[in-house]
């Protein structure tokens, strides 16, 4: 039925639907500044229309519309894009652990620069060469010493610290599971309070983005990638074993052994390998990288021991004994320490070839001219060490490179996302605008059909 | 494309963040005055300049070894001289004392001077730099020249034939010493067929206390092969000072050369550095002023 009530339904029709559409708008303003939140469009359909009064054949004649209803809220998102900043944040947590270990291992091993292991060898061959110039002079002898026992440490020192950043990985690999566990769970939560909402045909956009954003998260810690099964379940996979299916989270375990962290999964208790993201950057770092440098410092540290060793060895001191160690390594946690004639007494410096000649620096000679002989696969000490440094320096470098690449294409990705899914406050107002507008007109239908009803109440009603 | 509120804010944050990285690198590289600070900002040039570190410091030390072999070298040629001249002296006194008309006392005076020029070989060949004995050999820390307690010898040899060699390049060695017993012949070091110096001297004085003439000439034979040997040798310490020089003068070249490849190679071009430093000061206000201008833009401006 149609009557002039119907003008007034239709007004309050138009009330109450800009009202809301209003309050989407105002939703969207307060949250320009959410991380992850999604830009929501109230969308308006006309109240399907009814037959013309006075003839009930719906099919003559045109409709009469019967107002308007706010119908649903569309939830602006190109999904397409998410598997794509997912990939890229995987990427970035991978790259960006693994610069960051390794810029430690940069500065350990060259803490300024021009400060490196290298111009420690340097001044310690030199110390030799001094000796061999003077072999008889104390002087000489106890730069030696002291130059030797700085070395030493700097290699000893350069040990730990690279020991101790698997340590501090360690750590920091705990922390993330942690952090892994703790997005599994509300990941599993929010899907169940989805899957209620889905089964209501309500649209629960907000929980939607907050999900997205823990996913998020989750492919950058771990380089996981969620999937909906046919039975519109979310399910991640990691290592092959579900972390979060449906509202199920199987939350990681790690237990520190001596290698390290062991992560373990609780769906099957099986330990669980992670290649990608941030922690799988951290155990890239502290398994393959470091464990790399650390070999070839103690290649370089042993060579170093062994061949003074064998030279000094033959040598003989100025107290006439030979047959002595120069350096001697291997003490408790990887010291390398001097001979303890030689750190009672420089004379144990065994810079000659034979007894009773305090002028023959003859040993000492061929010690300091080990600096330029190939006596590690092919290469001399330091041009060993200056390798390591420059393959320090490009690993940090393509790290770095890569790391950069991943953060421009994200922030393209970014750019994207937010084009079409971003709020902008100007848009916001002008719609607002319309809305309040569209809300003043239908107060104004709503008071044209009060007048006319009046008119009829008033002039029909007196005649 | 639309433009939302995010997408400015992460622009502009991501934009200003890249400019003001920028201009970090290049305010450290105008303090430091070095192009690159960590390997991984070049690691080959890195690697380049650690070897050209290593080579400079390695320079460096040749350098002190020439500075020592030239004291040492000087300190020897001013023995060696001393001794050819007290020989050449010691001819003088044997060719006076061949003069039929001196008397006795005269010739004891002669022979009194030859006693004195062998203390002065004595001495000159324990010459010493402090705490070294120059002639001594490797066993340079105890007097080479020691009177014999049982003659003869008279004076006999505590030292060894021992070179000191001083590296002044890879491999590249000069002897910075010369040994009492080849530069004064004894234990017949240098010439089997001759005795040593003082003994030459002893007979001398013996010959001239005598007034034997051909014992006094077969003296002068024996000194003439002495001055000339000494003078030999002082003619190579001549040389070896020469090359001491040369070795020097090249290793200061290469060190320098260096220092111009280290300059070279992490050194920052400091015109450069301030022309980029302006250029990036001006990429980043840039920046900040697009920023502060699309921050300030607003529809809320123009609705009332």
């Amino acid at each position: 039925m149609s009557g002039l009530y119907n003008t007034i339904n239709i007004g309050i029709s138009g009330l109450i639907a800009h009202r809301q559409a209003l309050d989407v708008r105002a939703h969207n303003i307060a949250n320009v500044s959410t991380e992850g939140y999604r830009r929501q469009e109230a969308i308006l359909h006309a109240v399907p229309g009814l037959p013309p009064a006075g003839n009930m054949n719906a099919l003559l004649g045109g409709q009469w519309g019967a107002g308007v209803w706010a119908a649903t809220t569309r939830h602006s998102h190109e999904s397409f894009l998410d598997l794509q900043q997912r990939i890229t944040d995987a990427a970035i947590g991978r790259w960006g652990s693994i610069a960051t270990t390794l810029k430690q291992v940069e500065t350990i091993l060259q803490p300024t620069p021009g400060e490196d292991l290298s111009a420690q060898l340097d001044r310690f061959w030199n110390a030799w060469e001094a000796v061999a110039a003077q072999p008889e002079d104390m002087g000489a002898r106890y730069a030696l010493r002291e130059q030797a026992t700085s070395l030493a440490n700097s290699f000893h020192q350069a040990e730990l610290r690279l020991q101790s950043i698997r340590t501090s990985s360690d750590v920091a690999i705990s922390g993330r599971v942690e952090e892994v566990n703790r997005i599994a769970v509300e990941v599993a939560d929010l899907n169940r309070v989805v899957a209620v909402a889905m089964a209501e045909k309500r649209a629960p956009n907000d929980d939607l983005d907050r999900r997205d954003m823990l996913l998020n998260r989750l492919a950058e810690l771990t380089g996981a990638m969620p999937f909906t099964s046919e039975d519109g379940n979310l399910i991640v996979y990691l290592d092959g074993r579900p972390i979060i299916q449906g509202s199920s989270a199987f939350p990681l375990s790690f237990t520190t052994t001596a290698g390290g962290v062991e992560i373990h999964s609780a769906y099957d208790g099986q330990p669980v390998t992670i290649g990608n993201g941030e922690i799988g950057g951290l155990l890239n770092a502290r398994d393959v990288c470091v464990p790399g440098y650390l070999d070839q410092l103690n290649t370089l540290a042993a060579t170093l021991i062994g061949e003074v060793n064998a030279l000094h060895q033959a040598g003989c001191g100025l107290d006439n004994i030979t047959g002595r160690d120069f350096f001697v390594a291997g003490g408790q946690g990887g010291t390398i320490t001097l001979d303890p004639a030689i750190e009672a007494d420089v004379r144990a410096i065994a810079a000659a070839a034979g007894p009773d000649t305090p002028g023959d620096g003859g040993i000492a000679l061929q010690i300091a001219n080990l600096r330029a002989s190939p006596v590690l696969t092919g290469r001399s000490l330091n041009d060993f060490a200056h390798a390591l440094l420059g393959q320090v320096g490009g690993d940090v470098q393509s790290a770095e490179g890569a790391l950069a690449a991943y953060q421009a294409s994200r922030e393209q990705l970014n750019i994207q996302q937010q084009s079409v899914s971003g709020v902008s406050t100007d848009e916001e107002l002008a719609d607002l605008i319309q809305c309040q507008r569209a809300y003043e007109a239908s107060a104004r239908v709503i008071q044209v059909g009060d007048e006319m009803l009046r008119t009829v109440i008033e002039r029909l009603g007196v005649s | 494309m639309r433009v939302s509120d995010r997408m400015i804010t992460s622009n502009m944050v991501y934009r200003i963040n890249r400019a003001s990285e920028r201009l970090f690198r290049v305010q450290e590289q105008a303090a430091s005055g070095l192009r690159f600070s960590l390997p991984s900002q070049d690691p080959a040039g890195a690697v380049r300049a650690a070897s050209l570190r290593s080579s400079a410091a390695e320079v460096e030390r040749y350098i002190r070894n020439t500075d020592i072999a030239d004291s040492r070298l000087r300190l020897t040629e001013v023995s060696v001289a001393q001794i050819g001249d007290a020989l050449r002296q010691a001819r003088t006194v044997a060719l006076s004392g061949i003069n039929d008309g001196l008397d006795q006392t005269a010739r004891m005076a002669l022979a009194e001077e030859i006693g004195q020029i062998s203390q002065e070989i004595l001495l000159a060949g324990n010459a010493h730099d402090g705490t070294r004995y120059l002639f001594a050999g490797q066993k340079l820390l105890a007097p080479p020249l020691v009177t014999n307690a049982a003659p003869p010898p008279p004076i006999s040899y505590q030292g060894d034939q021992g070179d000191l060699p001083l590296q002044t390049g890879r491999r590249m060695t000069v002897v910075s010493n010369v040994n009492a017993a080849e530069l004064l012949n004894l234990n017949s070091a240098a010439d089997p067929a001759l005795e040593d110096v003082f003994t030459t001297l002893g007979d001398l004085e013996g010959a001239l206390r005598a007034g034997d003439h051909a014992a006094i000439d077969a003296a002068i034979r024996s000194l003439d092969v002495h001055f000339a040997r000494v003078t030999g040798i002082r003619g190579e310490i001549g040389a070896r000072l020469q090359r001491v020089q040369f070795d020097r003068s090249r290793l200061e070249e290469t060190a320098s050369m260096c220092t111009v490849l280290l300059g070279e190679t992490e050194g920052a071009d400091l015109t450069q550095v301030i022309a980029d430093l302006k250029q990036e000061e001006v990429a980043y206000q840039a920046a900040a002023a697009a920023a502060a201008l699309l921050g300030r833009a607003s529809l809320l401006d123009y609705i009332r």
